[in-house]
C-alpha cells in the first residue's frame, strides 16, 4: 500500500467519515446537479429506519460551485484522488472481505445478497458489500474523461477476475461493467465466463435447490446461459480476433450446444495460436472430446492422448482414453490408462489436474492486474 | 456384453449345472452371452424360476437357453462412493458404518473393492478377497470438493469390467454432478455395453437422480432412494442380499447378425412380474 493510502488509514474517524461524505455529496450532485439537500446516515450500524440523520442544505453558491467541481471531473477524467478512493474500497474487499461484508450492517429483504456455493448447495450468505458498491458508484457517475476509461476498465477487468477466481459471479457488478464498456473485449469475455459457468452442474444444481425457495439465484436455465456465454464470446472475438482464450471458450460452448463441428474449428483454431500450454492443454482435452461426439474415435484419442502429454497432472484424459481404448478393444491401453486415471488424488499443494480449476482459469491474472492497478495509483497516473 | 464363457465366472455357474454342460462349453469355446436378471413381484425377487420360465430375444429373434442359475456364483463388489464435501462429518461415518456392513456381509471367495470420488475419482482398494483392507481404505476416507459422479461412475464401470467376472457396482451420492468432464449419456452408453451390473444408491433430497436411474437401469439394476437421512447400510444390505437372487440366463445368439448393438428383451412366464435386464449387449464383428 502507497504512503498517502497509508496516511488515508490513519485518520481519525470523524475526518474520514467527512471525507466520504464530501464523496458522497458528489455524487449526488453527479446524479441531479439541482440537488440542494444531502442526508447524513449518522455513524451507527443500528436499523437504519429508526436513527436520525443530518440534513446538509447547500447554499446556491455552494451548489455551483459542486455543479462546476463535477464537471471538471468528468471533463479530465477521474482525478487521482478519487481513484486511491476507489483502489482503497478495492483493497477492503479484496484484502479484508469480513469487514467489506460487515460494513453493510443490517439489510432489507429486498437488498441483494451473495450467495456462497459449495458442491451445489448454498454454503451462506452475505450482504454485498458497501465498499465495492462505493467504488463502482463513483465510476458510474463519474466516468466520461479518455483517461477515466482506461482506469475504469483496468479497475472492472481486474475486479472480475478477482471474483471470478473464487467463482463468485456478482451480475450487478457484471452489468454496470458491460454498460460502462460494451466493447471491451477483455469485459465481453468475463461474461462469458460467467454465463458458461451457471450454465454448468455446479450453479444449475444450486439453483435447482432453490426454485421453491422465496430467493432468486441470477441463474437461467443452462441452454440459456450458454447461448448467452456463446454471444459474449463471439463480442469479445469481434473487438479482438486475437483472443485465443476466448476462441478456446467458444469452441468448448459450441460443442455443449451440441455443435460439435463448430466447436472443432474453434477449439483447433485456439490450439494452433496458442503457445500457453494450459490453453493448448484445455482445447486438446475439448477437441478430444468433440471429435468423439462426432463419432471420430480414433481423431478423438490423438486429441486426448496431445491432452494427457500435456501436462503429469492430467488424469481426465486418461479416463477418456481407457473408454476408448475399450471401446476400441485395446484392453492394454485400457489399463495403462485406467491406471493413471485413477490414481490417489494429489495432497493439498500439489499440482491438480487443471480441469478441476477450469471454471476459474480466465481468473488467474487477477493478482497481477489489481497490483498493477495499484502501481497505476501510487505512481500518479491519472489526472491530479 | 458378450462373454467368453471360460475362467472361474464360468465354472462357478456351470458347477450348479452339472458336470456334461461343462465339458460342452469348455471343449467348444462357445461365445454366448450372459445377462443377470432380476424377477420381481410386488417388489420381492421371485424365487424358483427354471430355463423353461424365461424368453430371451435378441433383436427380435427367439433364443434358446443354455442356462439358468440363481446367483450364488463369487460375487465381485465395488463400493463406489461420495466423498464430496456435502458428505462431511456424521454421513461420512454412517457411509463408512455402512459400507463395513456390507463387506461383513460378503463370502469368502466373493471380492470386494473401493472407488471415492469427489473432484477426483481414486481407486483405494482393487478387487480382492482381503477384506480388511478394503476396510481400512473405507476408514481412511475423508470428504471435500465437488462431486464428479460421472466421471467416477466410468471409472468404476470400467474397472468392475476388467475381468469379465460377475461384478457388481454399487454407487452412492448425495447429490447431483458438480464436476464431471465426461457427458452422463456417453458414461450411460458405457455402463450399458459392460458386463457390471449397477445398484444407484441416493441419499434423502437428492433432487436429480436422473443419471444414477440411467445408469443402473442401463445396466439391469436399480436406483435405491434412501427415504431416511444418513442410514445407507440397510440399503447396502438389501443390495447385496437382491443380487444374490438374481438369475444368470446365458444363451448362444443363433439367428441373428454378428457385430453391432443386439437389442434384448427378457421375460417370465409369471403375471405381474416384473424382470430387470440390461437392455443390450454389444457384439464383437467377428
Amino acid at each position: 500500500m502507497d504512503g498517502p493510502l497509508i496516511g488515508l488509514a490513519r485518520l481519525p474517524g470523524d475526518e474520514l467519515r467527512a471525507l466520504w461524505t464530501s464523496i458522497q455529496i458528489l455524487l449526488q450532485v453527479a446524479d441531479n446537479p439541482w440537488v440542494t439537500r444531502f442526508r447524513v446516515p449518522r455513524a451507527t450500524r443500528a436499523d437504519p429506519r429508526f436513527r436520525r440523520d443530518t440534513i446538509i442544505v447547500f447554499t446556491p453558491d455552494q451548489q455551483r460551485r459542486l455543479q462546476s467541481l463535477v464537471e471538471r471531473v468528468r471533463r479530465r477524467g477521474i482525478p487521482l484522488f478519487l481513484q486511491r478512493a476507489i483502489v482503497a474500497h478495492t483493497d477492503v474487499v479484496v484484502l479484508a472481505p469480513d469487514v467489506a461484508a460487515a460494513a453493510y450492517g443490517t439489510s432489507y429483504a429486498s437488498d441483494p445478497i451473495r450467495m456462497r456455493v459449495g458442491d451445489g448447495q448454498m454454503d451462506g450468505a452475505e450482504s454485498v458489500s458497501l465498499h465495492g458498491e462505493r467504488a463502482r458508484a463513483v465510476l458510474t457517475r463519474l466516468d466520461d474523461g479518455p483517461d477515466a476509461t482506461a482506469f475504469g476498465r483496468d479497475w472492472y477487468r481486474a475486479t472480475l477476475a478477482f471474483q471470478q477466481q473464487f467463482e463468485s459471479f456478482d451480475s450487478p457488478h457484471l452489468r454496470a461493467a458491460l454498460q460502462a464498456f460494451p466493447d471491451d473485449p477483455g469485459i465481453r469475455f468475463m461474461s462469458g465466463c460467467q454465463h458458461e459457468a451457471l450454465a454448468g452442474p455446479l450453479f444449475q444444481a444450486f439453483a435447482r435447490s432453490y426454485r421453491h425457495s422465496g430467493l432468486r439465484p441470477d441463474i437461467d436455465s443452462s441452454s440459456r446461459e450458454l447461448a448467452a456465454a456463446e454471444r459474449e464470446f463471439r463480442r469479445a472475438l469481434a473487438a479482438d480476433p486475437a483472443h485465443t482464450e476466448a476462441r478456446l471458450h467458444l469452441g468448448r460452448v459450441l460443442s455443449l450446444r451440441g455443435r460439435h463441428q463448430e466447436g472443432a474449428a474453434e477449439l483447433e483454431a485456439a490450439y494452433t495460436d496458442t503457445r500457453d500450454a494450459l490453453l493448448q492443454y484445455f482445447a486438446a482435452l475439448f477437441l478430444g472430446d468433440a471429435h468423439e461426439a462426432l463419432g471420430r474415435l480414433a481423431v478423438a484419442r490423438s486429441w486426448y492422448e496431445r491432452a494427457a502429454r500435456a501436462t503429469a497432472d492430467a488424469r481426465i484424459p486418461h479416463l477418456a482414453l481407457a473408454r476408448l481404448a475399450r471401446e476400441l478393444g485395446d484392453d492394454r491401453a485400457a489399463e495403462a490408462s485406467l491406471e493413471r486415471a485413477l490414481a490417489r488424488p494429489p495432497v493439498e499443494g500439489q499440482p491438480v489436474e487443471p480441469w478441476w480449476a477450469y471454471r476459474h482459469t480466465q481468473a488467474r491474472g487477477a493478482a497481477a492486474q489489481l497490483d498493477a492497478l495499484r502501481l497505476r495509483v501510487v505512481q500518479g497516473g491519472g489526472p491530479p | 456384453m458378450i462373454a467368453r464363457l471360460a475362467g472361474a465366472v464360468l465354472m462357478a455357474g456351470l458347477a450348479t449345472a452339472g458336470p456334461s454342460a461343462r465339458q460342452a462349453t469348455f471343449s467348444a469355446r462357445v461365445e454366448g452371452v450372459r445377462i443377470d436378471v432380476l424377477v420381481t413381484d410386488g417388489g420381492r425377487p421371485v424365487p424358483g424360476l427354471g430355463p423353461a420360465d424365461f424368453e430371451v430375444r435378441d433383436n427380435g429373434v427367439l433364443q434358446t437357453i443354455d442356462l439358468v442359475s440363481l446367483g450364488d456364483v463369487p460375487l465381485g463388489v465395488m463400493l463406489a462412493l461420495d466423498a464430496s464435501r456435502s458428505v462431511n462429518g456424521e454421513q461420512l461415518r454412517n457411509l463408512r458404518a455402512a459400507g463395513r456392513l456390507l463387506l461383513d456381509g460378503l463370502r469368502a471367495d466373493d471380492r470386494a473393492s473401493l472407488l471415492t470420488f469427489d473432484l477426483a475419482v481414486a481407486l483405494r482398494a482393487p478387487f480382492t478377497s482381503a477384506f480388511a483392507d478394503v476396510a481400512r481404505a473405507l476408514d481412511e476416507t475423508t470428504a471435500s470438493g465437488d462431486t464428479a459422479l460421472v466421471d467416477a461412475a466410468l471409472g468404476a464401470v470400467l474397472v468392475a469390467d476388467r475381468d469379465g467376472g460377475r461384478n457388481v457396482v454399487v454407487i452412492f451420492s448425495d447429490g447431483t454432478d458438480t464436476a464431471s468432464f465426461m457427458p452422463a449419456d456417453r458414461v450411460v452408453q458405457t455402463a450399458e455395453r459392460s458386463r457390471v451390473l449397477v445398484y444407484g444408491v441416493a441419499a434423502p433430497g437428492v433432487d436429480d437422480t436422473g443419471f444414477l436411474r440411467a445408469l443402473a437401469a442401463g445396466t439391469g439394476g436399480r436406483l435405491v432412494e434412501l427415504e431416511r437421512a444418513g442410514d445407507p447400510g440397510a440399503a447396502f444390505r438389501d443390495i447385496l442380499e437382491e443380487v444374490r437372487r438374481r438369475y444368470l440366463v446365458t444363451f448362444t445368439p443363433t439367428g441373428v447378425a454378428r457385430g453391432g448393438w443386439h437389442r434384448l428383451d427378457v421375460r417370465v412366464n409369471r403375471r405381474g412380474a416384473r424382470v430387470h435386464a440390461r437392455s443390450g449387449y454389444v457384439s464383437a464383428s467377428q
